[in-house]
């Protein structure tokens, strides 16, 4: 079947070639029989907004394929970008579970495979399934450490290097590949976006991946990036 | 720390008021309740001391069935910061015992307290078995992640610390009670204390008290607070959100 976006759509999630380890993907036949028949999968391109700051929660978004931005709006109107999910991570989760307003605006930065769960559907599966509500337990116990981690470093100041190094390290422990060259990701972000990420300005963000190009840290071509010496940004952030 | 049996503390947190959870536990099932009556052990630790430390491996949750705790953070080479205070009913440790990764703050307790301890692999196994209890605890996380979101401005460094104390007064109005002349609510923490939760001096909470209270605000008498002029309140809160730009959330 040929599919807009160049994405191969995965209706099954029972023969999936995506399956991973990671949140629904696993449950037993019965547990992923149940999912199956609530949710809805929808392929969206590059740039389509799947939620806002603010909105009342339709339901939660479990991402296939593809990435998601998540960001929110200061005041002034500006958008900063808190992080960009990777396949197998569910988003809205905390807002539709304890029925919130949804806290971040999501946007596709690629084209994206999501399996859509309606809230009410949502919340009769976990109640039905001990297992799936087992497991958005710990998901959300995960989101909960996360933000004690963002919490203790707001009152330390970090240079943008320390900043970006940072990040790379993340996107390491992410969606990457082991080759002979060393650690090998695709950047979902332009230096612009990674300016807004990390509170600093496009042209240093350039300045900064240069310099580590300089330095054999890293190798970058396109949006492909190859971390040569992790032990290096691991440095950088021990500083 | 001495030991005893009591009865009735396991209802007691189901039904608590103070749980603003909207009674979460309200209609657990019997079951439930008994299976955590029967897992739960009663310590009894006398004020100042802890319960649990920040960064230790997790042992399970504590109930704080009777007196107030502290919840304490300290970032690395900085003065400790008091996170919220738990208050009678509430669950501590819950989000750890769940995941697995270490406390994120240390239980500190601040009058006497009596509180039910469940092992991890117990309460693991409980909430494996009630997928109803589960549930309720999914929406406790739930909302204990939003309400943490909502405290990151409160430890941005660039913000005043009347924009701090504007942000904390807002968190409790929830818990208020509306009246003609605007919300009123018992201030549940000393000068002191709000201090060491938006990291400034006593002496700057009582003028940024004063501050409020020239412009009409707020109205404060003995620990009774009254909000007269809400919307002037999260203006103050917001503007200087506008200067700094979020900037809490830049440092990734």
């Amino acid at each position: 079947m040929r599919s807009p976006h160049g994405l191969e759509a995965v209706e099954s999630c029972q023969d999936c070639v995506l399956r991973s380890e990671s949140f629904f993907c696993n449950l037993s036949k019965d547990g992923l029989q149940a999912f199956e028949s609530i949710k809805l999968t929808t392929l969206y391109p590059k740039g389509a907004v799947l939620f806002v700051e603010g909105q009342t929660p339709r339901g939660v978004y479990m991402l296939c394929q593809g990435r998601v931005k998540l960001s929110v709006c200061s005041a002034d109107g500006k958008m900063l970008i808190l992080r960009v999910s990777e396949p197998g991570e569910i988003l809205g989760l905390s807002a539709t579970v304890s029925d919130l307003l949804y806290k971040a605006t999501a946007e596709t930065v690629e084209p994206c495979q999501i399996n859509f769960i309606r809230k009410d559907d949502f919340l009769r599966f976990l109640r039905e399934h001990g297992e799936a509500c087992f497991r958005v337990a710990q998901h959300l116990s995960q989101n909960y450490h996360t933000a004690y981690v963002q919490i203790r470093s707001l009152g330390l100041s970090h240079s943008a290097m320390e900043k970006l190094a940072r990040l790379l390290l993340d996107w390491c422990n992410g969606n990457s590949r082991n080759t002979e060259q060393g650690i090998r990701l695709k950047l979902a972000l332009t230096h612009e976006e990674i300016a807004r990420m990390i509170g600093t300005s496009r042209e240093t963000v350039s300045r900064l991946f240069s310099d580590l190009k300089g330095r054999q840290t890293i190798y970058l071509k396109g949006s492909t990036l190859i971390v040569r010496d992790r032990a290096a940004l691991e440095a950088i952030t021990n500083d | 720390m001495s030991r005893a049996r009591d009865s009735g503390s396991v209802e007691y947190f189901f039904n608590s008021q103070s749980l603003r959870e909207d009674q979460l536990f309200q209609d657990m099932l019997p079951e439930a309740v008994k299976a955590f009556e029967a897992m739960k052990q009663i310590v009894l630790y006398p004020e100042g001391s802890m319960i649990f430390a920040e960064g230790q491996r997790p042992r399970g949750v504590y109930l704080l069935s009777q007196g107030r705790a502290n919840l304490v953070m300290r970032p690395k080479g900085k003065r400790a910061r008091i996170i919220r205070i738990a208050e009678q009913g509430e669950m501590l440790g819950l989000s750890a015992t769940i995941s697995g990764e270490p406390y994120e703050v240390t239980a500190e307790t601040l009058t006497p307290c009596q509180v039910g301890f469940i092992k991890r692999d117990d309460f693991l196994s409980l909430l494996r078995e009630q997928p109803e209890t589960c549930f309720r605890v999914a929406q406790l996380l739930g909302q204990s992640i939003h309400e943490s979101y909502e405290r990151f401005p409160l430890f941005d460094k660039t913000l005043p610390a009347s924009a701090k104390l504007a942000h904390l007064i807002l968190s409790w109005c929830a818990g208020g009670e509306e009246t003609d002349e605007g919300i009123r609510l018992r201030l549940p923490l000393t000068h002191e204390q709000i201090a060491r939760m938006i990291g400034t001096s006593r002496e700057t909470v009582t003028r940024a008290f004063g501050e409020f209270r020239r412009k009409q605000i707020i109205q404060l008498e003995g620990a009774t607070l009254l909000i007269l002029n809400l919307a002037e309140l999260e203006s103050v809160a917001k503007s200087c959100q506008r200067s700094q730009k979020l900037s809490c959330l830049r440092n990734f």
